[in-house]
């Protein structure tokens, strides 16, 4: 067996000194859309997101163990021994983000993962406490799965937690109204401005943007799609909730998958209701992001040729 | 230990901090209204022929021309709508209203609560399932 390179200094619990911060900036955001109104917070909304973050806790007490022993016995069938050196950590931090892209990218397109990841979406507003409401069942549907490369090449398996953790704090505080446009800076990072839009469900918006840290990689993959000041956002998911309740939120569409399921009718329908697009069903008769765009593409099309 | 701790710990920020939002007002409420089903009905494509909103605004329902079924409950400053098939609707006569059933646990059961007499078409839903 081989055991992991050790770090060379001790890593911080990177999230645990973060949450003050988070406190802080929350009262601050909250205290400002009052004076301002620039944002929106509702009471019951907010106390849904904070409590959807306590039960992330929760789920990372139980089955964060799980997800570290998979790294770490990964981390022993390792291509290289890259260590703990600078340039590996530069290239470990964008290696980190462009597995998120991918994760965040796969886990909007595919039922399977979404069912997990929805619950990030499923708030009708967006502020720092939306950045918050965070899924249970993360571990359960292997989300993890995609940083496993990162450790098979052989970056150190604390390294890759490390910067999944400085990801995670980094885009706490883009979940907000208050702040506008960021200049230069809206061309390499991922900015209130550009989560703004992907938490957006008006159809030009949908899936788009699932930058981490880096907005590089929506630009590269053709993903990015700026925001329209002209068109105002509407927050939420498709079919929105219509329900607080915290337990409703974190299982609804896995429940909805097990409806689908006992149902299907072939093996092509339960791989299809599973892993096919969220809205995905054997007639079409359901939307998908893909049909809400196609169906607003041709509305736009049609509203150009009256026009002419 | 020390994890359990800080968990306590949150749990209590989070309490700290629900409390600090309803202190400051974000407590806005939003009603159903009729118009709010036909402008829903629109933004799909689609036109409502017959709307029902129950006694206090948070709920409201509309056949559809497509021969679909709206639904919009109010959630507290917004607004919770599904658009579904007609056979995927329950409606079931129960002493304080109708109760409307969308089988979708993020989408629970609610009780209409009505002023008059519920109308055929309502109690029909979901009849033929």
């Amino acid at each position: 067996l081989r055991e992991p390179v050790p770090p060379p200094f001790e890593i911080p619990d990177i999230i645990t000194y973060a949450v003050p911060g988070f406190v802080a900036l929350i009262l601050i955001e909250m205290i400002y859309v009052r004076a301002t109104h620039k944002g929106r917070y509702q009471f019951a909304d907010s106390a849904t997101s904070l409590s959807m973050g306590l039960g992330n806790q929760v789920a990372g007490l139980i089955f964060g163990g799980l997800v570290i022993a998979t790294y770490f016995w990964v981390s022993q069938h390792r291509l290289f021994d890259l260590g703990w050196t600078w340039p590996v950590m530069l290239a470990c931090f964008f290696a980190e983000d462009l597995a998120y892209y991918w994760f965040h990218r796969i886990a909007h397109e595919r039922r399977w993962f979404w069912a997990s990841h929805v619950i990030h979406h499923t708030s009708q507003h967006y502020n720092l406490t939306t950045a918050l409401r965070q899924t249970w069942t993360g571990a359960i549907s292997l989300s993890f799965i995609f940083w496993l490369p990162l450790v098979l090449i052989g970056f150190p398996p604390e390294m890759v937690l490390m910067f999944q953790a400085i990801s995670l704090v980094y885009q706490f505080w883009i979940h907000t109204e208050a702040i506008d446009r960021m200049g230069p800076l809206e061309w390499v990072l991922n900015t209130p401005s550009h989560h703004r839009v992907h938490h957006a469900i008006n159809p030009r918006y949908l899936d788009a943007n699932y930058a981490g840290v880096l907005i590089i990689w929506d630009r590269l993959f053709g993903t990015f799609v700026p925001e329209d000041r002209d068109e105002p956002i509407r927050y939420g998911i498709i079919s929105q909730l219509g329900t607080f309740n915290p337990f409703r939120v974190a299982f609804h569409e896995w429940a909805g998958i097990w409806r689908d399921v006992t149902n299907a009718k072939s093996l092509r329908e339960v791989l299809g209701y599973v892993f096919g697009p969220p809205g995905w069903s054997p007639d079409g008769s359901r939307k998908t992001s893909a049909s809400i765009k196609a169906a607003w593409a041709a509305r736009q099309q049609g509203a150009a040729v009256a026009a002419e | 230990m020390s994890e359990w701790i800080i968990l306590a710990a949150s749990a209590a920020v989070v309490a700290l901090m629900v409390l600090v939002a309803a202190l400051l007002g974000f407590r806005e409420r939003v009603a159903v209204t009729e118009a709010e089903l036909t402008r829903l009905a629109e933004a799909e494509g689609d036109q409502a022929e017959r709307a029902l909103v129950d006694a206090e605004g948070r709920l409201g329902i509309a056949l559809l021309r497509s021969g679909k079924v709206l639904i919009a409950r109010a959630m507290g400053d917004g607004i919770g709508a599904r658009e579904l098939g007609v056979g995927a609707v329950r409606a079931k006569r129960v002493s304080a209203g109708v109760r409307l059933d969308v089988n979708d646990i993020g989408f629970p059961p609610v009780v209409m609560r009505m002023k008059h007499e519920p109308p055929a078409w309502l109690l029909n839903l979901g009849a033929s399932r």
